[in-house]
């Protein structure tokens, strides 16, 4: 069973989210912060990561990069409010797979992951490279 | 009979007679009274505040004659004007090469001697009519006459000036009217911009909750996956999304509600209590830790809440933005309020880099240098700050960050 990480400081959608997951066949583990995700420090087991861009101390953006230096190369989808064009770009730069607008339609959310998880599988390197 | 030849100027000397906007008007007594003074110090039967139109005389007082105008063509003072700052004197018309045709000398009032004063505007010195005192006698003016005719003349255009002034300052009111609703309006729609990414943010939240939920249910419908306890805390969570998006949409509904233009009275602590909340995101955005150090009792003022809100807002985020380029550790937004003697005072500082302008310059500097929303925004602060008989002003030290302080007058 492949794992989706979730990281979003917004409990209503942690929880949401999980049971749209786990009842689309994911297993789910959800984190509150940005903070609390680094220090499971074991990320090999998550197939796709889901990151609020928005996260109270360390931004969405900084988890990112802080992964990408420890060449950790899950997939990551943002999620995001209002986000600018420029925003999003840096997002993308930094490595993230895609920027989802929320509210995100959750058929499309399951497909992406499938589909993200399905190129990890079929390719021998994730389908970016480590930046930012 | 020769017509006076237009003065080179004659579109604008028009100008400045059409912007007095007094053509036409009704007889005033301050320049009957002027007239009726000539003719009886110059002894003679006619005097007139002739104004020289584009095709016509028009007197705007008017002694010892009729008519309301006369042709320019037959008109001494369209003679006058040419030569502004000296009088026109004709002692005996019929041997005058200039008017020696004319109908008003070959005919009725059968005009011999005329002596004109010409009448210049102010701005721009535009010769617009004369002060004349007219006779069907050949005869000369002396000395004293002649003095006391150009005092008069004198305050006939004192009181033109005095015209042109108030006029002048219709004007400026009016333009500065247009100016105050044109930024109200970018104000509006600057605050317009904000709240769309206010809401759009907040109800991402319960929505993208609501969807995935709903979307769950319907999986577990398709799946026949029923199971009591499971559904029930997914539909109880459902509710409590919804009511979450509305409370967001009563919170913004408040925030934005209509509030009639009259004042009430209003505490200044509620108005920025509820500006912190609203911006709540903005600040989690750009990372800015906010101290509010209010007074501990309410701080009431004489306001439209509404528009003390919006300059809060505007100040609130023009020091976000003026923190930009800072370590996000040191950005910090301190709001302060307190009552010295009769007045309310809020103080809102940043610690960006300082205003790149001098402190009386930024208020000025920031409504012509700066277009957007920020540059309006400021603007209208100290507009709408005006407005509640109060002051705003900016002060900051290079490095040390920038200081906006607002002085309202306390609540009676």
């Amino acid at each position: 069973m492949q794992r989706v990480g979730i990281i979003d400081d917004d409990d209503r959608v942690r929880f949401s989210v999980q049971m749209l997951l786990e009842i689309s066949g994911f297993e789910v583990e959800t984190f509150a912060s940005a903070e609390e995700f680094l220090a499971c420090q074991d990320f090999s087991r998550f197939a796709c990561l889901i990151v609020d861009f928005r996260l109270p101390e360390l931004s969405g953006l900084e988890l990112l990069r802080i992964l990408r230096r420890q060449q950790v190369l899950t997939p990551a989808l943002i999620s995001s409010g209002f986000i600018s064009e420029s925003e999003a770009a840096e997002f993308v730069a930094a490595g993230a797979f895609d920027v989802l607008h929320k509210p995100v339609d959750p058929k499309q959310l399951v497909g992406t992951i499938r589909d993200i998880i399905a190129r990890a599988g079929s390719l021998q390197n994730p389908p970016y490279s480590a930046a930012g | 009979m020769p017509e006076a030849v237009l003065p080179l100027d004659e579109p604008v000397r028009l100008g400045a007679l059409l912007g007095l906007d007094i053509l036409d008007t009704p007889p005033e007594g301050a320049y009957d009274d002027i007239v009726k003074l000539a003719a009886e110090l110059c002894e003679t039967p006619i005097a007139l505040i002739s104004l020289v139109d584009e095709h016509r005389q028009w007197f705007k007082a008017a002694h010892g004659l009729d008519a309301k105008e006369t042709p320019r063509a037959f008109a001494f003072c369209a003679h006058a004007i040419h030569a502004p700052n000296e009088p026109l004197i004709v002692s005996n018309a019929e041997h005058d090469p200039r008017f020696a045709d004319n109908p008003l000398v070959t005919g009725d009032p059968n005009i011999r001697f005329y002596a004109g004063i010409p009448l210049v505007t102010k701005s721009g010195q535009q010769p617009i009519g004369t002060l004349c005192v007219i006779s069907d006698e050949v005869r000369e003016l002396s000395d004293g006459q002649l003095k006391t005719l150009t005092v008069l003349a004198n305050h006939a255009e004192k009181l033109l000036h005095l015209r042109e002034a108030t006029k002048e300052l219709i004007n400026q009111q009016f333009e500065l009217q247009q100016q105050q609703h044109e930024l109200a309006r970018l104000g509006r729609l600057a605050l317009a911009g904000e709240l769309v990414a206010e809401v759009s943010h907040e109800m991402g939240q319960p929505l993208f909750a609501i969807s995935a939920l709903s979307a769950t249910l319907e999986i577990m419908n398709e799946q026949r996956g029923w199971e009591y306890g499971r559904t029930s805390v997914l539909i109880g969570r459902l509710h409590e999304a919804c009511g979450h998006a509305g409370q967001i949409l009563t919170r913004l509904r408040q925030f934005v509600r209509n509030v009639p233009p009259a004042f009430e009275t209003c505490d200044i602590n509620e108005i920025l209590g509820s500006t912190v909340e609203f911006l709540d995101f903005q600040c989690r955005r750009n990372e800015v830790n906010i101290q509010l150090n209010l007074a501990s009792s309410p701080l009431n003022v004489r306001a439209n809440s509404a528009h003390l809100q919006q300059v809060a807002v505007n100040l609130f985020i023009n020091a976000f933005e003026a923190m930009d380029e800072v370590d996000a550790a040191d950005r910090a937004l301190m709001v302060t309020s307190r009552q010295e003697d009769d007045s309310i005072i809020v103080e809102i500082s940043d610690s960006g880099p300082g205003l790149t302008v001098s402190d009386e310059a930024a208020f000025k500097a920031f409504r012509t240098t700066k277009a957007d929303g920020l540059g309006m925004g400021l603007s209208i602060c100290s507009r709408i700050i005006e407005n509640h008989s109060g002051r705003i002003s900016a002060s900051s030290r290079a490095g040390e960050g920038a200081t906006f302080r607002i002085e309202l007058p306390k609540a009676g």
